[in-house]
């Protein structure tokens, strides 16, 4: 348990945290959310004594924060940056065993773990332990920076909007695993985002700050249903009041913003495309803008391993979900829900590509559906 | 040319030699005390900015005069050219560590600290490593510039393969010079290239290029 009690800060004339009264429950996954320099961040900072506060107390499971040696403190409270903040110089794995590392665990206990981390991230040992950050994707480089995070088993994890840089189809995918891992695992997770939609989708408690003070802790329902004032109302967005006017055609809120590639691309050039975007697959297309399939990195990656150069175009998955972007929204929504991917490819009558639908979007608009007034 | 051998055929060795050791020992000294000043500096920036541009002022300084002036206090000594060339050794990998220093990520610095890396484990962990490609281009700057400031040993009557270029020059023996001079360039060559070789060996794949 996490308890926050009148705790402030201020730098120079400025305050940031206006006495923050909060209780985090074990177990609780707790998203921190709020306008930009509303205290977010400061407070989450606070919990591993990156800031310390200028008074009030924090206690974690009774004890007082402030008693404790700050670098132990770090050791046993996992940390996710925005900016993924894996080491360039060590590997996935020395990444991973960071932490371990430093609470001098025996090699083969620090190697156990790494084989366990990724194991949990569904990632091959073999392939992936030995690469370093920049030649993985955006979202693989999170998934380790996550995977690095809960490599010493510590009870409380802080994520300081983990998924800002990734674009919005890994985004969502690693959405879903955190939800799924926080059940596995029953972590105490304490989130820092500035995205609604993400709030909702994976907090058991929101948490409204604004101008370094907590406005709102409610339940996803219970805020959408009852936001305390006009600035969450319209953090919750228009959720609430234009149900007369909700998409009906896939073309309505797909994304246009995607990572295309062409068939004929090397397999590095796709690999470095993807680390810059920050995603997983790329949708292929032909020099006309006709759609071929989707390209994953875990096929490249697989290909590379086996010594093989070649160009992207022999790697082509079809078996992508598709919609025309005319397609009744209902009917498209079914087809995701079944497939394996996480988006569906929209398309033009002459099969030229629009864009995709994540499930995000799909939770927006059930959103509007379910909760609209 | 085989009388010229037989007559400085040794005297060419022992230069070699000697002057190797000049160079070797100047920056290998210069690299520990230039690494641990570059750190210092880079926790506290504004000494760096007064400090740095006072110490390439002294940089400018030939040679000739410091070595001169150390020869008057510490007299014709191995020590006084060690030390003359470790000092000017010391600038061009102080001032690359220090700029690879600063240069690192302030997030990825956050992230040690939130994994609980101490100080000392963050500059040793992730500060320094990033900062070594940068490092690296000081240190071989720094070698090729002293095998060429160690021929000042000869100035003072302590040998290093500048005693050939300068005897050469006193009594008009353009070989002589030649003798001096090709094994000296030859030599910067090699340093630089065994400091390209270290640093492939150090470094991981992720930081070369």
């Amino acid at each position: 348990m996490i308890d926050f009690q009148n705790v402030r800060k201020s730098y120079d004339d400025t305050k940031v945290l206006k006495g923050i009264n909060l209780n985090i429950k074990d177990g609780e996954f707790a998203v921190l959310i709020g306008p930009s320099g509303c205290g977010k961040t400061t407070t989450l900072k606070t919990i591993n004594r990156l800031i310390e506060p200028d008074s009030g107390k924090i206690y974690i499971d009774g004890q007082d924060i402030s008693t404790f040696d700050p670098v132990k403190l770090r050791r046993s409270v996992g940390y996710v940056i925005q900016q993924i903040g894996l080491f360039p110089n060590m590997t996935v794995e020395e990444n991973i065993g960071i932490v371990p590392k430093l609470l001098k665990y025996e090699e083969k206990e620090i190697d156990k773990i790494v084989h366990e981390m990724l194991e949990i991230a569904e990632m091959d040992y073999d392939e992936y332990a030995h690469k370093y950050p920049y030649e993985m994707s955006g979202g693989q480089q999170q998934r380790v920076g996550v995977l690095r995070a809960l490599a010493a088993s510590p009870p409380i994890v802080l994520m300081d909007e983990p998924f800002g840089a990734l674009d919005p189809v890994t985004r969502t995918t690693l959405q879903n695993e955190i939800v799924e891992l926080q059940k596995k695992l029953k972590k105490t997770i304490v989130f820092v985002t500035h995205d609604m939609d993400e709030a909702i989708k994976i907090a058991d408690n929101i948490v409204f700050m604004d101008e370094g003070e907590i406005i709102q802790v409610a339940s996803p329902e219970e805020m959408l249903t009852n936001p305390k004032n006009d600035l969450i109302r319209s953090f919750m967005g228009d959720r609430s009041s234009d149900i007369e006017n909700q998409p009906q055609v896939v073309d309505d809120f797909m994304y246009t913003n995607i990572s295309t590639a062409y068939p004929d691309y090397s397999f590095k050039k796709a690999i470095g495309l993807m680390a810059r975007k920050k995603v997983d697959t790329l949708i292929v297309k032909d020099r006309d803008e006709t759609f071929l399939g989707v390209v994953m990195i875990k096929d490249i990656n697989h290909k590379l391993k086996s010594g093989e150069k070649s160009t992207i175009g022999s790697l082509i998955r079809t078996d992508i979900p598709t919609a025309y972007s005319n397609t009744n929204a209902e009917e498209s929504f079914n087809e995701l829900m079944e497939s394996e991917y996480d988006y569906i490819v929209v398309l033009r009558a002459n099969n030229t590509l629009a864009g995709i639908v994540t499930q995000t979007n799909i939770a927006k608009s059930l959103a509007n559906a379910v909760w609209g007034e | 040319m085989s009388r010229f051998f037989s007559l400085y055929g040794e005297k060419i060795l022992i230069s070699i030699a000697q002057h190797f050791l000049y160079v070797v020992s100047a920056v290998a000294m210069a690299f520990v005390i230039a690494i641990v000043l570059g750190v210092l500096l880079s926790r506290k920036p504004s000494w760096a900015n007064v400090l740095l541009p006072i110490l390439s002022i002294f940089q400018t300084i030939p040679g000739i005069v410091f070595i001169g002036v150390l020869f008057i206090y510490n007299g014709m000594a191995t020590s006084t050219v060690v030390i003359a060339l470790t000092i000017y050794a010391i600038f061009p990998i102080l001032k690359n560590t220090y700029v690879g220093l600063v240069d690192v990520d302030p997030a990825l610095i956050e992230a040690a600290k939130g994994c609980g890396m101490t100080n000392f484990q963050t500059i040793q962990k992730v500060e320094l490593p990033l900062a070594m490609p940068v490092i690296f281009s000081g240190l071989k700057m720094s070698t090729v510039y002293t095998v060429s400031w160690a021929t000042l040993a000869a100035m003072i009557g302590m040998g290093s393969l500048g005693e050939l270029i300068y005897s050469g020059i006193y009594s008009n023996n353009n070989t002589l010079i030649l003798a001096g001079a090709i094994p000296a360039a030859i030599m910067a060559i090699f340093l630089s290239w065994i400091v390209d070789k270290i640093k492939d060996a150090v470094l991981p794949r992720s930081l070369k290029e």
